[in-house]
């Protein structure tokens, strides 16, 4: 009884490295048929990028390409060659969607922009995800994941505050576009079905991770106050805390006051009237800290993530991948997928971002080896 | 020609608090869905309340929060007491003539309210209910609690957040949220597309945790593939050299070069000229990653003297990878931005008056968005709904306000009074409390 969401949505992808193919994998995952476009030397430069077995480099093995790709097919094209544009023109006449996270100017430059395209197949969704959008002044600069986290303001208020500001770990804003990408095709897509045509979506990475600022950005437009990376004073109850084993981050959320916190936290010292403000706690904060800290110790971050739980606070344990590959929630709700490819075997891998009763995501294909499906792809196009 | 709204004619109920719901929310109304919000007087969303507009908590102050304004533009807003029976019936009375329910409540609000999924379904059988949960609606956890700050812990991205040589660092607050929003918003627009061509309704079980994972693929399959958890290191990277940032003119200023292959390097030593364009010492990527010290140190020498927006223009041209750290002002007026129209002010009623607010952030380039219409003020709409759509007479919506199952006025006003300004300034929490931040933004 189960079905795809986007079964029979044919996409033809041109994207490389994180962003755009991620848009892609969510639309694959969730039944679209997608045929990755790959150049013949080489193909998408995330096949180059770790984690490799062992961390010997080789094109069919890296981690990332296999993760972002699952469930496309794909085939090589030289989009420089007019042969290779034909046959890319051929594909996009019957295809549903377009999608491409090239710099705005390269598409244009391969005579392969949207009004070509359009011309082509009037009802083509072209989905566009680029560092900077598609206009704007810095629509032809360049960028990398630490680029767009320093112009996007989360990096000036992370970190310590007397070091120098420092990105999130990995690859956080391209998976942010990758998302937004994908809701902007399905957008346009329900668009076309309920009597629209197609059109150009436009994701600029830089203003997905830009969204991530708020409040700290309404602190500005609304008052002029203009945040930054913060001093440790009152860190007890911010930031992740060493316990006997792991750090947890001990957050008092909303829920509980200030004499339950203490009581759950087992320090009736902070019960003392003159820490019963968050006043009175930001001018004691030191005293609010050793003692906190003292406290963390004792236990272990899992031990204090379920007892603080109970008292109904929203401590977390600070995770390694290797705390979440054996996370019993994740388990028990069957989050990872595991299947064999051809130059890796069997590997297990996250799975849906979420769960839908009538049409869960599918795992049909690992991620397609270089030109995989050359034959049977162009065999259907000349039938 | 432009087409239709691709939204049009969906109607979405929306019992969301704070952000990762409501903000999933926003590009969908923005493209023409009728979002009906839901709150209660006893629990009204509670970010209403917060920035006020220039600290002063004015007249109405849960009307008038930054953060509540821009995650909730286009939207109606009612309010609805779910605790009683009366309050329960309307709902499920919108439900009946709706198209999506979406809420962030933990999985056991709903049930107990005995409007979850199984329920609203028999109501109307092609419904679609999205459950935003911390950690999904089944499992050891369903029922613990989780905030954005939460789960960045709990995904991992904390653990790899932060310098080499020292403890896992949390990265801004919210993060987290907005991680969720998209992924929500993704997820609604799938099974209304599944719907429009089956006409079948279904239920989403988002937990955070989960999406918070999928964006961090490749550091669990290196785990995965070597078995060694991998861990921080800070702005630098494993391929390539330089990638970092650098110290530049002013107070806290820092800009991000990053060249990643040997013709950018080029391009590089080209742009700074001097002695640079010379040196051939770090012509090769292994040169350059295997003296990443020296180069760094080289390159700050550079960098320190000049001012960070002067750096990264001077780069950008000569083709490197290059960008100046920014504050949220810096954002806020930017050149870039204001080219593609991000930022697009509304005016609101006093005392907030015109601030800008963040567009969609996929842009549909063949539909024209009309302007937005502001965030509802509390119960805005409760007559237009009960009464328009739902057909209650004068006398019964009456009864409904007497009997407190709707409301004008939130119970609990859910505001604190911001903390002092310059308080804050003066322990370190702000950078800079701009006083002419009106006129830089033209409001």
């Amino acid at each position: 009884m189960n079905d795809t969401a986007l079964k029979d949505v044919k996409v033809i992808d041109l994207t490389q490295h994180i962003a755009g193919p991620y848009c892609t994998k969510l639309l694959a995952d969730y039944g679209a048929d997608v045929i990755k476009v790959e150049r013949p030397d080489g193909g998408d430069p995330a096949r180059r990028m770790g984690p490799f077995p062992g961390h010997e480099s080789h094109p069919e093995k890296s981690g990332i390409f296999l993760y972002l790709n699952t469930n496309k097919r794909g085939i090589t094209l030289d989009l420089k060659s007019d042969a290779g544009r034909a046959s890319l023109l051929e594909l996009v006449r019957d295809a549903d969607v377009l999608a491409e996270s090239y710099s705005p100017r390269v598409m244009a430059s391969l005579g392969l922009d949207y009004q070509t395209l359009s011309q082509v197949n009037p009802r083509l969704v072209m989905t566009s995800v680029s560092s900077f959008g598609r206009n704007g002044r810095y629509r032809d600069y360049r960028a990398s994941e630490l680029v767009l986290y320093a112009l996007c303001g989360m990096a000036y208020i992370t970190g310590e505050y007397h070091r120098e500001p420092v990105k999130h770990g990995y690859n956080q804003a391209q998976y942010l576009g990758g998302v937004a990408a994908a809701s902007g095709t399905v957008a346009a897509l329900l668009g076309l079905w309920r009597g629209g045509h197609g059109q150009q979506v436009d994701v600029s990475i830089l203003e997905c991770a830009i969204s991530t600022l708020f409040t700290t950005f309404s602190d500005y437009t609304y008052a002029g106050l203009v945040s930054r990376r913060q001093p440790s004073q009152g860190s007890s109850l911010r930031y992740p805390a060493p316990t006997k084993e792991g750090y947890i981050l001990p957050t008092p959320g909303v829920m509980g006051d200030w004499a339950t916190y203490a009581a759950m936290a087992e320090v009736p010292e902070l019960q003392d009237p003159k820490f019963a403000t968050p006043a009175d706690r930001q001018l004691h904060s030191d005293e609010v800290d050793n003692l906190l800290k003292a406290k963390w110790l004792e236990k272990t971050a899992e031990e204090w993530f379920h007892h603080a739980q109970e008292w109904r606070f929203p401590f977390s344990p600070v995770n390694t991948m290797e705390d979440i590959s054996g996370s019993l929630q994740l388990e028990n709700r069957g989050y990872f997928i595991e299947f064999p490819h051809p130059a890796v075997d069997t590997l297990r891998y996250p799975g849906a971002p979420f769960r839908m009763s009538e049409t869960p995501r599918r795992q049909a294909m690992p991620a397609p080896t270089l030109g995989q499906h050359n034959e049977e792809v162009f065999q259907g196009a000349t039938l | 020609m432009t087409a239709p709204l691709p939204l049009s004619g969906v109607r979405i109920i929306e019992p969301g608090q704070v952000w990762a719901l409501p903000y999933a929310i926003s590009p969908l109304a923005a493209y023409g869905a009728e979002v009906i919000k839901v709150e209660s007087a006893v629990r009204p969303d509670s970010s209403r309340g917060s920035p006020q507009p220039d600290s002063q908590v004015g007249d109405q102050p849960w009307n008038n929060g930054g953060m509540y304004h821009e995650a909730n533009r286009n939207k109606l807003g009612i309010s609805l007491d779910l605790n009683t029976d009366r309050g329960k019936e309307l709902f499920k009375e919108l439900v009946s003539v709706s198209d999506v329910v979406a809420q962030n409540f933990p999985p056991r609000v709903m049930r107990n309210f005995g409007l979850d999924y199984p329920e609203l379904r028999k109501i109307k059988p092609d419904i679609i209910v999205l459950d935003s949960t911390a950690y999904g609606s089944s499992g050891p956890w369903e029922n613990y609690i989780g905030y954005g700050s939460s789960l960045q812990a709990v995904t991992g991205l904390t653990y790899l957040t932060g310098y080499e040589d020292s403890g896992p660092v949390q990265g801004g607050i919210l993060f987290n949220d907005t991680l969720g929003a998209l992924n929500a918003t993704y997820a609604i627009l799938l099974a209304l597309a599944h719907r429009e061509r089956t006409g079948q309704g279904q239920w989403i079980d988002l937990s955070q945790y989960e999406a918070g994972v999928a964006h961090l693929g490749e550091a669990f399959m290196e785990y995965e593939m070597n078995g060694v958890a991998p861990t921080r290191r800070g702005n630098s990277h494993p391929d390539y050299a330089p990638y970092g940032l650098y110290p530049c003119a002013g107070d806290d200023g820092w800009v991000s070069i990053t060249v990643t292959s040997d013709a950018e390097w080029a391009n590089f030593v080209r742009a700074v000229g001097g002695a640079w364009a010379s040196n051939r010492d770090w012509e090769t990527a292994e040169s350059r990653l295997s003296q990443r010290k020296s180069l760094d140190e080289a390159i700050a020498r550079w960098t320190s003297d000049k001012d960070k927006h002067e750096v990264m223009h001077l780069l950008q041209s000569g083709g490197v990878a290059c960008g100046a750290v920014y504050n949220t002002r810096d954002i806020a007026t930017d050149a870039h931005h204001a080219d593609r129209g991000f930022f697009e002010i509304s005016q609101h009623p006093e005392p907030v008056g015109s601030r800008p607010h963040s567009a969609p952030l996929f842009g549909l380039t063949g539909v024209d968005r009309p302007p937005d219409r502001l965030a509802p003020r509390f119960g805005e709409a409760n007559r237009k709904v009960f009464q328009e759509l739902l057909g209650r007479t004068d006398q019964e919506y009456d009864e409904l306000m007497d009997q407190q199952v709707i409301s004008d006025v939130p119970a609990n006003l859910g505001v604190t009074p911001p903390p002092d300004p310059e308080g804050l300034l003066r322990m370190g929490f702000l950078a800079e409390r701009d006083l002419e931040y009106k006129s830089r933004l033209g409001i």
